[in-house]
């Protein structure tokens, strides 16, 4: 592995200059500075949390289809973004998202709770039924307002394109900031984590608060995610493919494979938004790119791995 | 018992003959598309319009009239209750309906200028089919003499001009497109003269490279030039920094959307944007 890093360093060093000064122009420092830079940041942030997430979840929930998309957290978001945007309110539609992640994430718990315990499978149908009926909700504020169809297919497939107003990029960068502490956070309770895949009991019996640590986890990685599809809309298979790939190369669960994900994920992102971005004269949707890019990518690694 | 039954039956069988006694002769348009409702009025008024969209909403009498659905969605039921003579729909969405129509053999006639030429020579086609050639005749061949005169009026296409028709994503238009032409016969350089299509999805760095004289916004009046100027990194291009940001409440966006006889007042006032007059 040592001997590896070098070269990947370089790769990522290159990754983001290229990112930055492709079809570079005199004078276009300012562009680089005010359009690539926050971009290139929305990108690693939205890679770095649906990775991270994603693998932990996998993980908490014992489930390897589990992704951060999976409580129902993105139609929820997204959903409170397109309210934003039909009504008019352009300039709060992260907010509106944010909102509706946080409403979303509220049922969802309150409902995986109904009968007064915690189990797992409880949760994941709740945030799939709950994900389904804002999906619904979403299908009727299009049919009904075919004028914002450009806006919610924005949402749906991804965009890293986000034009920051200059007051909320400085609420973007505290964002940014307590998303990244919040993730650090997720990484220290990693070794909980894994001690978790081992049982409940078992779990238990080593003086981890069982309960306490999932709804940690949970309510942490919803409000990441939350924030992602506010910022950036739905961008899928991130979440779900990323933590497969880290771990069939890093051979099973790892206490650092959360961090390898997160990692890996915020590169691969970068990557396909800058093939998003140069490859046709239109920009296209990101989400498109990464499931086009990140399947047959996986079924390669999965076949190897084998 | 069996005598209401009869009654009933024949009382159905009664309303329904009436029912084809009720159906007017002459014609009877529907028009699901605004630009043809726009036009259709202009040559011969209301008085064969039977239905229009919700999107029909110029001139004024035409929103008191049936509604047959929207631009998108139409009630197939509806059209053939109204019993049309012809239906008149438009492009885009409209491809699939008019197949639709085709298919419930409902007589259609489809219009989707996408230039000012198609559009003045979609009007001497309309009149043919309604019965107003003369009068089709003598709008087209006014609207040319005002085109024109507008073109000869142009001192150059010197000012540059970034045209957003929709804001999340940003969107543009090319000069392809029937937006496109208006800006460019009115005086005025389109940035994105090239794109690829005619209606597009554009970067924001290109429009800060691009560094455009003027922004016309032909998106809805809650986009305002404020939310133009908040924009982070675009305080830097002309248009911006000098305060030319025009908007629906500087010149409806009807006037250079629609392909209607209407762009020669919004190719008026455009010029004059584009003449720094005030």
């Amino acid at each position: 592995m040592k001997n590896k890093i070098i070269p990947i360093l370089l790769f990522i060093v290159s990754l983001i200059l290229i990112y930055l000064y492709l079809n570079y122009q005199a004078e276009s420092l300012h562009i680089i500075l005010q359009i690539r830079l926050p971009r290139l940041m929305l990108a690693f942030l939205v890679g770095f949390v649906l990775s991270g997430v994603g693998y932990s979840f996998q993980i908490m929930l014992n489930n390897p289809l589990a992704e951060p998309y999976i409580l129902g957290i993105s139609s929820g978001a997204a959903f409170g973004s397109i309210v934003a945007n039909v009504m008019g309110f352009y300039l709060f539609m992260p907010l509106f998202g944010f909102a509706g992640a946080l409403i979303t994430l509220t049922i969802v718990w309150f409902l995986a709770h109904l009968g007064g315990f915690f189990n797992s499978t409880k949760l994941l149908l709740s945030g799939i039924i709950v994900g389904m009926f804002f999906g619904a909700l979403i299908s009727l504020l299009m049919y009904f307002n075919q004028q914002d169809i450009g806006n919610i297919i924005n949402v749906l497939m991804g965009n890293l394109g986000h034009i920051f107003s200059r007051k909320e990029w400085y609420y973007f960068l505290v964002v940014f900031g307590i998303s990244i502490l919040l993730m650090l956070y997720l990484f220290l309770l990693s070794r909980q984590l894994m001690i978790l895949t081992t049982g409940d009991v078992i779990a238990g019996s080593l003086g981890i608060d069982v309960k306490k640590l999932r709804r940690k986890i949970f309510i942490i990685s919803s409000l990441l995610t939350g924030i992602t599809v506010a910022y950036a809309g739905i961008i899928g298979f991130i979440g779900l493919i990323v933590p497969h790939i880290v771990r069939m190369v890093s051979g099973g669960n790892k206490q650092t494979g959360i961090i390898y994900s997160s990692i890996f994920g915020a590169i691969l992102l970068i990557l396909c938004d800058l093939i998003a971005m140069h490859i046709a004269v239109i920009e296209i949707p990101v989400g498109i790119i990464t499931a086009l890019l990140g399947c047959p990518f996986f079924l390669f690694i999965m076949a190897k791995s084998i | 018992m069996k005598k209401i039954v009869l009654f009933l039956f024949v009382a159905v069988i009664i309303l329904t003959g009436c029912s084809k006694f009720k159906q007017q002769t002459g014609n009877r348009y529907i028009i699901t598309s605004p630009e043809i409702a726009e036009i259709i009025y202009l040559l011969q008024g209301a008085r064969n319009i039977v239905g229009v969209t919700i999107e029909c909403d110029y001139p004024a009498e035409l929103k008191e009239l049936e509604k047959v659905g929207n631009f998108g969605k139409v009630d197939f039921e509806k059209i053939i209750s109204l019993d049309p003579t012809i239906v008149f729909t438009s492009g885009l969405e409209q491809e699939l309906l008019t197949t639709e129509l085709e298919k419930l053999q409902i007589p259609t006639a489809q219009f989707y200028p996408k230039s000012i030429d198609d559009m003045i020579s979609s009007i001497r086609e309309i009149g043919k089919l309604i019965g107003a050639e003369k009068r089709a005749n003598f709008v087209a061949d006014s609207l040319e003499t005002e085109i024109e005169k507008i073109a000869t009026n142009n001192v150059d296409n010197s000012h540059t001009v970034y045209v957003e028709i929709y804001n999340t994503p940003i969107m543009s238009v090319s000069d392809r497109s029937f937006v496109g032409e208006v800006i460019q016969k009115a005086g005025g350089n389109n940035i994105f003269a090239e794109l690829p299509r005619d209606y597009s999805r554009v970067k924001a760095e290109d429009v800060i490279n691009a560094n455009p004289e003027i922004i016309i916004l032909t998106c809805p009046p809650e986009v305002t030039a404020e939310s133009i100027k908040i924009r982070k990194g675009w305080e830097v291009i002309s248009a911006v920094k000098n305060d030319r940001i025009y908007t629906a409440l500087d010149i409806n966006p009807d006037l250079i959307i629609r392909a209607t006889p209407r762009v020669i007042e919004g190719m008026k006032i455009l010029q004059k944007i584009f003449k720094d007059e005030k």
